[in-house]
């Protein structure tokens, strides 16, 4: 019986402790990332530098939304390498909606990661228009979000009002530089973090994830649902 | 009262009475993505028909719909509907699996995220590749790849010179024309060069005459067969590049008419497709403003201006039409605003219309002999004030050094201060 304890490790690679997910698609790598094997059991190793989720695990995050047999919605999924570790982390029971609108990144995320992998559900719809995503069914636990545009957390948070479920946590990547590029990042992120808190959202944690991203944080918030 | 529920799922529509109760369902057995597809975006397909007549029959006093394309479609059809409440979506979103068992779209409720999941494939897939079939793309691959030939065979005849010139050093300033010196590397070496293999190649009696002469008396080394092989093989590729830089001109001179005839019109095929390219599609290049299209290409100059309010650009990629660049220097910027003004224009037409619209030209060269006529001669410049733009103003009050202020506190982000 795979525990959720399982799907995520620190292994020991030469010396070094890095982060690994359980391979979902066993023999199967996405994006060239090492897979390696430990007691018959098939790792890989998740690269801080490419992957916001894993940097901020290494950088501290207290707690973890993201679990065995959850569902997630991915906004931003782009070609799915962080998909695919989330894939891994929720396991077959679990499901991951990934959100897409670029059509030549998504081609990746069908062909490399969807066909491999069956609780990946790719949309390929503006993830402006929450209404008119397909395949989506029941609420989620977790929205993560990592999109480029001026208005990420308005979009993040009319994702959450739709689909998160009550006491669901957002993760949201503030890409300061997409938001504004003449302001200060620290100033940019107390914005957003004061419009999350604003709209019923109790944020727990920011991260700032220096040095793997420049001018980049995470936020991470529990939503609270208006009756 | 009687009420109906008609719901539309990737699978198929579904009625529900007042109670909830499922009344009928309707599968799309084959070709689910497309008609999932049409349907939402308001369009009537024949599976449909099904549903209207049900509806039409049974008169039920309220009909509430999940979905604003069926919604569209019903009330065209003269059915009143009306838009089911969020909570009700919700509620819907989280049985969406149990519903699709109950009415037999699937077995159970395994099967029916499975099939959910292949909708998803199917319609993610459909709609990339719709996307890449677009035409404007098409043109933006063809006009990188010319520019890129056109780099390739830059670098390539470069070198050529250079090695051929080790045994003929004073043929490359002889013949500027890079295919007629590849030509006359193809006829051999400088002993196998005559008058008449020369001028085969289209060259000019005296030249040819000249270049035979040079070839004798030439400083250069002696080279040996095999190195002419080699030689006389760069020149073949850079003959065989400059053909296909030849078709791809022509290539997109057919694309530019059939997809954005009127911008062809305009700029011509190679700057009209630069354009579409810089900006990433013919559809992004008919949402801007004239004054955008202007400086396209000048991004550096255009914000310098707008944040130390230093002399703003003129034209950008678009000072490559002959009109600009061959005019006197104080009439280009008029001129650039006149013709950014029509290829707006033109792009709008092209986006929306698609066929030729030939007034626009003729409007255009009126305006530009105006400006020809009217200022003929060289106007007196004005001083400029450098006055950066409002946007940016706040933060030049920082003060001198802002750049290495800017910098340093960027730096200072994800130090923790003590």
């Amino acid at each position: 019986m795979r525990s959720e304890e399982d799907s995520l490790a620190w292994i020991d690679i030469e010396g070094e402790s890095r982060l690994c997910t359980e391979n979902l698609s066993k023999g199967v790598d996405v994006y060239g990332e090492r897979l390696i094997k430990i007691k018959g059991v098939e790792y890989r190793v998740w690269d801080p530098f490419r992957s916001k989720l894993a940097a901020v695990l290494i950088k501290g995050l207290k707690y973890l939304p993201i679990k065995f047999g959850g569902k997630v919605l991915y906004l931003g999924a782009s070609t799915g390498t962080t998909a695919s570790h989330i894939s891994d982390i929720v396991g077959s029971s679990g499901l991951v909606f990934c959100v897409e609108s670029a059509s030549r990144v998504a081609r990746e995320l069908i062909a490399r990661v969807a066909t491999y992998r069956a609780n990946i559900i790719p949309i390929i719809e503006d993830a402006r228009k929450p209404k008119a995503y397909f395949s989506i069914t029941g609420l989620v636990d977790v929205v993560y979000c990592d999109i480029a545009q001026p208005d990420q957390t308005e979009i993040a948070m009319a994702n959450c009002s739709m689909y998160l479920k009550n006491q669901g946590y957002l993760m949201l990547v503030i890409k300061t530089r997409s938001i504004d590029v003449t302001k200060e990042p620290k100033d940019v992120v107390n914005t957003e973090v004061a419009r999350l808190k604003a709209g019923s959202f109790e944020v727990e944690q920011v991260i700032n994830l220096q040095p793997f991203d420049k001018d980049h944080a995470m936020v991470s918030a529990r939503h609270h649902q208006k009756s | 009262m009687s009420k109906c529920t008609i719901l539309l799922l990737e699978a198929g529509i579904v009625a529900l009475d007042d109670q909830d109760n499922v009344i009928r369902s309707y599968s799309f057995d084959t070709h689910m993505a497309k008609t999932y597809r049409a349907i939402k975006s308001g369009t009537q397909v024949d599976q449909l028909q099904d549903v209207l007549e049900f509806l039409r029959l049974e008169g039920f006093d309220a009909v509430v719909s999940n979905d604003e394309g069926l919604a569209n479609i019903l009330s065209k059809n003269d059915i009143s509907v009306t838009l089911m409440e969020r909570d009700k979506q919700t509620e819907l979103q989280e049985q969406k699996l149990n519903l699709m068992v109950k009415v037999n779209f699937a077995k159970n409720e395994f099967e029916a995220l499975g099939l959910l999941r292949k909708f998803a494939v199917d319609l993610s897939s459909l709609k990339v590749g719709e996307i890449s079939a677009k035409r404007d793309y098409h043109i933006i691959q063809s006009i990188n790849a010319m520019d890129e030939v056109d780099k390739i065979i830059n670098l390539m005849g470069s070198r050529l010179r250079e090695w051929y010139g080790l045994h003929f050093p004073e043929l490359d300033g002889m013949i500027q024309n890079l295919i007629t010196y590849c030509d006359t590397v193809l006829a051999g070496s400088r002993d196998s060069i005559d008058k008449g293999s020369l001028k085969e190649t289209g060259m000019p009696e005296d030249k040819a005459e000249e270049i035979v002469y040079a070839a004798q008396v030439s400083k250069g080394g002696a080279v040996t067969a095999e190195n002419v092989e080699a030689i006389k093989n760069l020149a073949g590729v850079i003959k065989n590049l400059n053909s296909v830089r030849g078709s791809l001109t022509a290539h997109l001179e057919r694309e530019m008419d059939s997809v954005a005839p009127n911008v062809k019109e305009i700029l011509g095929a190679t700057i009209g497709a630069r354009m579409i390219a810089k900006t990433g599609g013919l559809e992004r290049l008919s949402y801007m403003a004239a004054s955008t299209i202007q400086v396209i290409g000048a991004e550096k100059a255009l914000f310098r201006a707008l944040k130390t309010g230093s002399r703003p650009p003129k034209h950008g990629i678009i000072f490559q039409h002959p009109l600009i660049h061959s005019a006197p220097k104080w009439q280009r910027g008029k001129i650039a605003r006149a013709i950014a003004a029509k290829v707006a224009i033109a792009a709008r037409i092209d986006v929306h219309k698609g066929s030729k619209d030939s007034t626009l030209t003729g409007k255009l060269d009126e305006r530009i002999e105006e400006i020809r006529q009217k200022y003929k001669e060289p106007v007196e410049r004005e001083e400029h004030v450098e006055r950066p733009s409002p946007m940016y103003e706040q933060r030049r009050k920082r003060g001198r050094g802002n750049k290495r202020f800017r910098d340093k506190r960027r730096k200072n982000f994800a130090k923790r201060r003590r």
